[in-house]
């Protein structure tokens, strides 16, 4: 018998679409094939994070307005979080960066930044950079339908996909972050900086 | 062209050439110190000293200051002569309108800088002012030495040295410490240098810190795990097969700090650098995807056994190698706080890798027993308690606590070193707009409380626009827009050196050196250096909030006095070692 059309994992990238192997040099194709890839790396991640965790590894205090002091999580759920971003951004030869993001339930047009894997996902997030202002295509995930944004500077391009629990709610947005080029710093070989955004962070 | 010599005391204005007016001294006691070096300057250090003094030229054109040439001659003693070394210091404003000098430019390096450059924020000036170190070898002969400080178009000043008949130990008794943090030294104070060049810059700032009797205390990696490249040796394989690959670029970099070599010649003495903090975090050496998995803790564990055992064969073993966990919450990276944790279930991750380091040792064996690894941990909200907590105790090798927080809880410092712990606090010693001593209040501080050490601020390693604007995250400046790319001191670094001094020259007197303290600082014994634990300490953290807990809090006995106190404690402490 087999798997139950309802049971089945959404089908968002082209079928066949890889999570490794060259990609075309020219934009757009290079965009769209690697919107695939990162597409196809969210479904993948739909079998590894647990989704109920994403949901429930920020204490209830700390959903909402909290000084920096006092924002918690339950810890073994946000390391299974954590684990799980980690082992997604090395299942794909992009190595992109990921992050979950949810809904401010005081902050309506806001999401925050649940947890990050390896970085930051440039485009969005950073130091200070959260909650944010709800871009439109991370709207599209949490109404259900995965999008994609390419910045400004056609730079780094950003998958979301929306995260549904077990109780069939989107509760979360995954973040896959690409840098599709390199930055003028980042190709003077300077790296990221650990006060990054002119901030200063102890 | 006027010239006039001031004590290292106080800092001047180059918008009046006078002294700023919070640096002058106000009790007789102090006055006096000035009175005695504006007559006879003469000054005194023991053996593994420096001696200081600063050089005011009153020019008749607003000018860099690059054309007057100023000179020591040999100060010439019994034996020998004494180097002398001058700096150029730099201006720094510290309010609306108000300058003074802060930075500390080698002369040679601020006269081969761009004219453009020397005329700097502040624009040509009348009054420059010149900072003069010289500096007392380990194995100088005692006695007086006599010079001459001179400058074209102005008489020689004569100016002396008493090279005193003792000897500064080797390691201060209070270590000043410069925290600083991943990345920043090579992206943005120094971007663009590579290979040598950028490990020569990187070094020059452990130097420059070393040569003042401080600690440059670089965290090597940032609150996502990420490692700076190069301060940790490359690994290979995984689980029970991690390990690491070569040492070769790692010991290149680092050994001749850990060895003493790279400070060869330094007036801070040749020793090891003191304390290093090592890469090990969250995701490093360990892979985080396996947290709580028996390959994570036995990737630690291994791969810290095995930077013992390295360690140890290399004879680096007079550094304490720290392993500090920095990440917080609030950045969204790990579920923990290892930095000032507040959360009570926090606690329990302490406890699993301080288990981790137990089973390094013990893995290491004799082979690496003799390498100094500290579990650090940085606290305040729960430090009343954990301090004397039976389970959380024992598990930390070194407390770094809020200066609030250790003032009020007395007992803190006494059970730390009852289990051999080291004590330190968050300082906060201010900017160039402080008082000139504050930085030695803080050292005299943190000897009296019997504490080990303190950070001079959370970070101190000055961007470039600090040179010009007073900041207190700033004991070391770029040299960068010299066309140096070096660290530069600052007279704040000068004053912690001092201040390092005169705390073991209390350490020699021991009790005397206490009561000393206390009766120049109106304190009436112990207890007068600390304030009541408040009972809200041993409230359950999560009650506790900012207001309360005032994050800032100083309680120091030396800051409503005299300006110059921390000059009275010194000169007499230092007559009490000789006798005098």
């Amino acid at each position: 018998m087999g798997i139950p059309a309802h049971r089945k994992y959404p089908q968002w990238a082209p079928p066949g679409t890889a999570l490794a192997g060259p990609l075309p040099e020219a934009a757009p194709d290079r965009v769209r094939a690697v919107e695939s890839r990162l597409l196809e790396l969210a479904r993948v991640s739909l079998a590894i994070l647990d989704i109920d965790a994403v949901r429930d590894c920020i204490r209830p205090e700390s959903r909402i307005e909290v000084s920096s002091d006092d924002f918690a999580y339950d810890t073994p759920l946000a390391n299974a979080v954590k684990r799980g971003l980690l082992r997604i951004e090395r299942l794909c030869d992009l190595e992109p960066e990921s992050a979950v993001w949810r809904l401010r339930p005081d902050k309506p047009g806001m999401a925050d930044l649940v947890l990050a894997g390896r970085s930051y996902t440039s485009q969005f997030s950073g130091w200070g950079g959260f909650p944010i202002a709800i871009p439109d295509a991370m709207q599209s995930a949490f109404d259900g339908e995965p999008a994609s944004a390419l910045s400004g500077d056609e730079r780094l391009l950003s998958v979301f996909a929306p995260l549904r629990d077990s109780l069939d709610d989107v509760v979360a947005v995954l973040e896959l972050c690409f840098r599709l080029r390199v930055s003028s710093a980042r190709e003077a070989g300077l790296g990221d900086l650990q006060h990054g955004g002119g901030q200063l962070s102890d | 062209m006027e010239i006039a010599l001031l004590s290292d005391r106080v800092r001047s204005s180059p918008q009046t050439g006078q002294v700023i007016a919070r640096d002058l001294p106000e009790s007789d006691a102090a006055q006096a110190l000035e009175a005695d070096f504006a007559r006879h300057r003469a000054l005194r250090a023991p053996r593994g000293g420096v001696a200081s003094f600063q050089v005011l030229v009153t020019v008749d054109n607003p000018s860099d200051g690059a054309e007057i040439a100023i000179g020591i001659s040999a100060l010439a003693g019994p034996t020998g002569e004494l180097p002398a070394d001058i700096y150029y210091e730099w201006p720094c404003r510290i309010g609306e309108d108000q300058w003074t000098f802060e930075a500390l430019v080698p002369l040679d390096v601020y006269r081969a800088a761009a004219a453009g450059v020397r005329a700097g924020a502040f624009g040509l000036r009348l009054h420059h002012a010149f900072w003069v170190d010289l500096v007392v070898g380990r194995e100088a002969v005692s006695g007086t030495y006599a010079g001459r400080v001179e400058v074209a178009g102005a008489a020689p000043v004569e100016i002396s040295i008493e090279v005193l008949p003792i000897t500064l130990p080797l390691e201060p008794r209070v270590t000043v410490d410069l925290n600083a943090y991943s990345e920043a030294l090579h992206t943005q104070h120094h971007p663009g240098l590579t290979g040598p060049d950028q490990i020569a810059c990187e070094r020059s700032y452990y130097r420059e810190a070393h040569d003042n009797r401080a600690v440059l205390h670089y965290l090597p990696y940032d609150h996502a795990g990420g490692v700076t490249a190069g301060y940790a040796p490359p690994l290979t394989g995984r689980g029970r097969n991690l390990r690491v690959a070569d040492w070769t670029a790692y010991d290149a970099r680092f050994g001749p700090l850990f060895d003493g070599s790279a400070t060869a010649g330094s007036p801070g003495g040749e020793r090891p650098i003191p304390h290093w903090y090592l890469p090990f975090n969250y995701d490093w050496p360990a892979d985080f995807a396996h947290f709580g998995d028996r390959g994570y803790d036995l990737e630690f564990a291994n791969v810290l056994a095995e930077f013992r055992r390295h360690f140890q064969a290399k004879g680096w073993t007079r550094t304490n190698f720290e392993i500090y966990f920095n990440h917080k919450k609030r950045y969204r990276y790990f579920a923990w706080d290892g930095d000032e944790r507040k959360h009570t279930s926090d606690r329990e991750h302490f406890l699993h890798f301080r288990s981790l380091l137990d089973r390094a040792a013990q893995l290491a064996g004799p082979e690496g027993a003799e390498a100094r690894i500290l579990n650090r941990t940085d606290i305040s909200w729960s430090f009343a308690q954990d301090v004397i907590d039976d389970q959380m105790g024992p598990i930390f090798d070194m407390w770094v606590v809020g200066q609030g927080n250790f003032a009020w809880t007395g007992y803190g410092v006494k059970a730390i070193h009852d289990r051999h712990q080291l004590a330190w606090w968050y300082g906060g010693v201010g900017g160039p707009d402080r008082r000139t001593m504050d930085v030695d209040r803080q050292v005299i501080l943190c000897w009296r409380r019997g504490a080990d050490g303190f950070l001079a601020s959370w970070l101190n390693m000055a961007l470039d626009a600090m040179l010009d604007e007073a900041h207190e995250l700033s004991m070391l400046y770029p040299g960068r827009r010299f066309g140096w790319d070096r660290a530069l001191g600052s007279i704040r670094l000068r004053r912690a050196r001092s201040g390092t001094e005169t705390a073991d020259y209390l350490e020699m007197l021991g009790e005397r050196g206490r009561r000393l303290v206390d009766e120049l600082a109106g304190v009436g014994g112990d207890d007068g250096w600390f304030v009541p634990t408040p009972a809200w300490s041993f409230w359950p953290t999560e009650r506790m909030d900012n207001d309360m807990y005032g994050w800032q809090q100083a309680t120091n006995p030396l800051d409503e006095r005299d300006p110059h106190l921390p000059a009275v404690i010194r000169e007499r402490a230092l007559d009490l070692v000789l006798g005098r």
